[in-house]
């Protein structure tokens, strides 16, 4: 009968043992609407395989998806994802469905090993001052790329990393008489809503919302459409990713995500340079991107998924992020010396463009929730209809503050940077 | 043919109620989306509890003063508990009147929930409400007309050419020429062939670097290349999307057209060779008026089809260059973008309320019931 | 052309004036103007098909160099298959091929499935509402698929089943189910009812008579439709771009990367997508007009 008790508690030691082996190679489930191209989460997946605490499965979602399963899971208080990473954007619909975690815990532990970028941090608060519901993740921007080919028709007296649109322009021209064809390349079919709100609004008029029917927005729009988009290559209007107009030499000088830039100076890293966006009249706009982590309170692994958190900040995944993916780390003492050469001239053009003396840092819009999509329309339909079709600026500009106007009425946005902070909905002026 | 009662009925009845589900059904919910609008309004409670009795309600955007706060524990499934808090809060209702009651944090954006005295109303239940704001949203937007012209104007073009040499295709294997099932294969491989890569296919003849001006300067008619697709040469878009068309979608009306001469009479033709009546005249006298009710169905099926046209125009001009209505539709749905499925609604039952005109209309262009009948 | 043959034919048997000699040498000659003339147009119209395929079967098969390249090559010089393979190595694109194949097989055999026993029902029975069906089936078969995709896309988030493959079938099985119904019906009216009625006196039942007799028969034809099917759902793109996101078809995945992809992946994929419509339609051309002859009737 003793030995009949030993061996069941002998068995049930054994089971227990498994059950807790078992436990620690929880597969965690990251959500991310970050590096949603099959090359990209490949990659993800390989950087992220090195986790020691677990699996962790990494798997690409749309954003407005993303949204619709984190509400119904919410709503039904089970789940399936454990993380979910996004860019700040995203982040105001999770918070009105009240979906995340307080994460203000684990980031003053995480601080307690790496500094994290205070403003980003801020960022995650979501104007709130003791509600942490995402840690910044990694960061991005946009800057233009070159063909060293083009340098020599550098307008006189130009200095790349502090252009203006003027002296692009020249560029423009200057490559365009030298050569036949018109040599900058917008990815229009990309993220060019993007450059119109971070950098051709801002740098003309000081401002994104609030300034959309100034004068200097129309001022802007008549630049670009007399001055600039004459030696802008046509074929722009299909481009997406700049990369590969940019490897043919189609196009010379280019706009575009540094991630979406990445695959040519990673392929020619001689054969390009890479500088901060042009600035002008109000100064030169510039729209940080910052991705974070939350966890969603139905997280079936609500401590596996924090460890993951903590995994992903370390300068070791940091700078495989960076290397291997084109974003920038959030955290300090990442080391930046062994960079393949292309994302070193590409980080160097990053640092430039946010520590430019006249840097107008413009963010992604903020608060729209699941409309977040139709503000770019709205800019993309101002641009398109003064530019491409050739319609009236003032008219133009008129009747689309109108509708962005009721967008900001109707979702409640306040205004976010470039814009002064404001009371209750965003004002176009 | 044999007289039963239920066989033939329960034979359909699969077909019956698949159709229903992928047809009937979403046709309901197509209409929902296209005049229905999710608002959203908050409750207060007489006490912090998700069912406990209603005070009054307040609009989003609301802003409230906080009286008092409670903080309860939640015990999540994970086996955590986070802290949840409710507000007794006060404000103006829709009506002016101040209202106070309970509301939990789900539903309101607060700067510190410890500490804050004021908030702002966030979310709430849902209602649903009719609204014709989707409509007009779609007849007010500036690409709407565009949409809806460059589609006419594709139908209005490709249409008589497809007609004209689908006919002259058919008559050509009617002529029985040696060689003429090698010649039927040819002609009905476009059948097989997709939207997107006959798009694409064309693409490739009149890109900057393509086909046609690897020809032209060539040949020397050109010193360098012509761009053909670009912003402000809408016509060369247009005629290379027209030429996609016409060369992917013949077929299908040659076949109906060939099958339409196979069931013809063949005394009249030859009556037409007897009296010496030339080409043209049995074409326009005997074999067109006798293709008639052919000749409609695919007319039919083609403008519906022609109505939807879409990878062909992405594959070639791109995607906001110019726009189609099914584009739009596309546009409005996708998730990257507009992110609204009510929009890609309102636009979708715009094609089909198209599709269903001209569809009377063609009905209507014919005399008989009986002819309407047999074309549908 | 039969109208000069029938002239000369009838001239033929009268005597052999010199007028009616010279007259007969002009018809004949007309005879074979004309015939020329039919087979001149025959092959301008094939060439106007072929030649764009040509051009993208050129492409697929030169180096990716050469499909970059100004003034384009006419004929793969070198041929390679370097830009095919960069094609098929592209992430994403076994895997969309693999779910455009499931997809389409699902379809057929679902819609081959539902439809068979309503297409024999159309054929075969006379009963009240028949015409009416009938009406009904064709008039959904001229329904926008634009519209049907957007409202499936949002009960299908609702009822967890966006972005599958098995969801995506589902739709496509509804809109090819009634060109299948329809063309199944018009294979069983082809064959004659005296069959079945024979074995039915031979004693077997109408069940054993559809098994033994009818269906032996229809096989080809049903094939045919089935065929016809697995293209229909292979080419669509407009719902299938719609309804799935991870587990995109192959034209999905190339419409989705058209703008950020070079020329060599779109043109290795347009000839990529063209060649299995290439055999199937090579196979079931004997059926398309006996199919879409019936439906007319």
């Amino acid at each position: 009968m003793k030995k009949l008790s030993i061996l069941v508690i002998a068995l049930l030691a054994l089971a227990l043992g498994t059950v807790v082996s078992a436990q620690d190679d929880v597969t965690v489930t990251l959500a991310s609407t970050q590096f949603n191209v099959v090359e990209e989460t490949e990659k993800a997946r390989e950087i992220l395989a090195d986790f020691e605490g677990g699996t962790i499965d990494f798997v690409p979602f749309e954003e407005g998806p993303l949204i619709d399963l984190l509400r119904a899971e919410g709503q039904s208080g089970a789940g399936t994802i454990d993380v979910i990473g996004s860019i700040h954007g995203t982040f105001p619909t999770l918070v009105n469905d009240d979906v995340l975690f307080d994460l203000t815990d684990l980031l003053a532990s995480i601080e307690e090993e790496y500094d994290v970028s205070d403003d980003f941090v801020e960022l995650g608060r979501m104007g709130t001052t003791d509600y942490q519901y995402y840690i910044p993740w990694m960061q991005a921007t946009y800057i233009m790329a070159a063909n060293n080919e083009a340098l020599e028709y550098l307008p006189e007296g130009a200095d790349v990393n502090a252009l203006t649109w003027e002296q692009l322009a020249q560029w423009g021209q200057a490559m365009q008489e030298a050569t036949g064809e018109a040599k900058i390349g917008f990815p229009v079919a990309g993220l060019f809503h993007r450059f119109l709100e971070g950098y051709a609004f801002p740098s003309f008029t000081g401002g994104m919302v609030t300034q959309f029917r100034s004068e200097g927005a129309a001022e802007m729009l008549r630049f670009m459409r007399d001055d600039l988009w004459p030696y802008v290559n046509p074929e722009s209007i299909n481009y997406d990713f700049m990369n590969e107009p940019l490897l043919s030499g189609e196009v010379w000088v280019a706009f575009d995500h540094v991630a979406r830039l990445k695959a040519a100076f990673d392929e020619s890293p001689e054969m390009f340079v890479a500088f901060p966006a042009p600035a002008g009249p109000a100064g030169r706009g510039y729209m940080p991107v910052v991705a974070g982590l939350g966890v969603p309170f139905t997280s079936p692994n609500p401590d596996e998924a924090e460890a993951v958190i903590r995994y992903m900040l370390s300068p070791a995944v940091q700078s495989q992020v960076l290397s291997e993916l084109g974003f920038y780390p959030v955290i300090d003492g990442v080391e930046t010396e062994d960079l393949p050469e292309g994302v070193a001239t590409m980080l160097d053009a990053v640092a430039a463009t946010v520590g430019a003396d006249d840097a107008i840092p413009s963010l992604l819009p903020i608060g729209l929730g699941a409309r977040g999509g139709e503000i770019n329309e709205i800019f993309r339909n101002a641009f398109n209809r003064v530019v491409i079709n050739g319609e009236d600026i003032d008219t133009v500009l008129e009747e689309e503050a109108v509708t962005l106007q009721t967008l900001m009425d109707e979702t409640g946005a306040a205004c976010w940077a470039p814009d002064p902070v404001s009371e209750g909905a965003c004002q176009v002026e | 043919m044999k007289k039963t009662k239920l066989l033939p009925y329960l034979l359909l009845l699969p077909s019956m109620i698949y159709l229903l589900l992928f047809f009937a059904y979403p046709m309901l919910e197509s209409f929902q989306l296209a005049f229905r609008r999710e608002g959203q309004f908050l409750n207060l409670r007489v006490e912090p509890q998700d069912e406990a009795a209603v005070v009054g309600t307040l609009a989003l955007q609301t802003d409230v003063t906080v009286l008092e706060r409670q903080r309860l524990e939640e015990t999540l499934p994970n086996g955590r508990t986070r802290p949840f808090y409710w507000f007794r809060v006060e404000g103006l209702d829709t009506a002016g009147t101040t209202i106070e009651g309970w509301a939990s944090q789900a539903n309101l954006f607060i700067e510190s929930r410890t500490e804050s005295t004021t908030a702002r109303v966030v979310g709430g239940e849902s209602a649903r409400e009719w609204t014709l704001d989707y409509v007009n949203r779609m007849l007010n937007d500036y690409r709407f007309g565009s949409a809806l012209g460059t589609t006419i104007l594709l139908v209005v073009l490709i249409l008589p050419l497809q007609f004209i040499l689908a006919i002259i295709m058919a008559l050509v294997l009617q002529a029985q020429i040696r060689g003429s099932s090698l010649f039927l294969y040819i002609f009905a491989i476009p059948l097989g062939i997709s939207d997107l890569a006959s798009g694409i296919i064309w693409y490739s003849i009149f890109t900057q670097r393509g086909f046609l001006n690897s020809f032209l300067v060539g040949t020397g008619v050109l010193e360098s290349p012509y761009i053909f697709i670009r912003v402000g040469n809408e016509s060369w878009m247009i005629a290379a999307i027209v030429l996609a068309e016409v060369w992917r979608a013949t077929s299908i009306v040659m076949v109906i057209v060939v099958s339409g001469l196979q069931a013809l009479p063949r005394d009249y033709i030859e009556a037409g060779q007897v009296f010496g009546a030339n080409l043209w005249q049995r074409l326009r006298y005997i074999i067109l008026p006798l293709l008639k009710p052919s000749l409609q169905v695919a007319l039919i099926l083609r403008t519906i089809l022609a109505l939807q046209v879409f990878a062909v125009v992405v594959a070639i001009a791109g995607r906001d260059v110019l726009s189609v209505l099914a584009y739009e539709t596309y546009r409005w749905y996708d998730p990257q973008r507009f992110n609204s499925p009510n929009m890609a609604a309102v636009y979708a039952g715009f094609i089909m309320l198209l599709s269903l005109g001209v569809s009377l209309f063609y009905l209507r262009a014919v005399r008989s019931e009986e002819e309407a009948a047999k074309l549908l | 052309m039969t109208e000069a043959t029938v002239r000369s034919e009838v001239g033929s048997p009268a005597p052999m004036t010199q007028a009616v000699q010279a007259a007969r040498r002009r018809a004949k000659m007309r005879h074979t103007l004309r015939r020329a003339s039919v087979y001149a147009v025959a092959i301008a119209i094939a060439l106007w098909i072929l030649v764009p395929i040509w051009l993208i079967f050129t492409m697929a098969f030169s180096t990716p160099q050469d499909v970059r390249s100004f003034p384009k090559p006419f004929y793969p010089s070198p041929f390679s298959t370097d830009t095919i393979e960069f094609f098929l190595n592209t992430e994403g694109v076994l895997r969309s091929t693999l779910n455009s194949f499931i997809v389409a097989i699902i379809a057929l055999l679902l819609s081959t499935a539902i439809a068979m026993p309503a297409g024999y029902a159309i054929a075969r029975f006379v009963f009240r509402g028949r015409d009416t069906i009938r009406l009904g089936i064709l008039s959904v078969r001229a329904f926008p698929v634009v519209v049907l995709a957007v409202p499936l896309a949002v009960v299908f988030i609702r009822l967890g089943m966006f972005d599958q493959t098995y969801s995506l079938a589902l739709m496509h099985t509804a809109l090819t189910l009634p060109t299948t119904i329809l063309v199944i019906a018009s294979v069983f009216m082809g064959l004659p009812y005296e069959f079945e009625e024979a074995a039915q006196v031979f004693g077997c039942t109408r069940l054993q008579a559809f098994w033994r007799v009818v269906l032996p028969l229809a096989v080809p034809g049903i094939a045919a439709a089935a065929v016809l099917t697995f293209v229909l759902s292979w080419n669509e793109v407009f719902a299938a771009i719609l309804l799935t996101i991870t587990n995109r078809t192959l034209p999905a995945q190339i419409l989705y990367n058209l703008d950020k992809s070079g020329d060599p992946y779109k043109f290795a994929g347009g000839f990529f997508m063209l060649v299995p419509s290439l055999i199937f339609i090579f196979f079931i051309r004997r059926y398309l007009f006996s199919m879409w002859g019936q439906l007319n009737k």
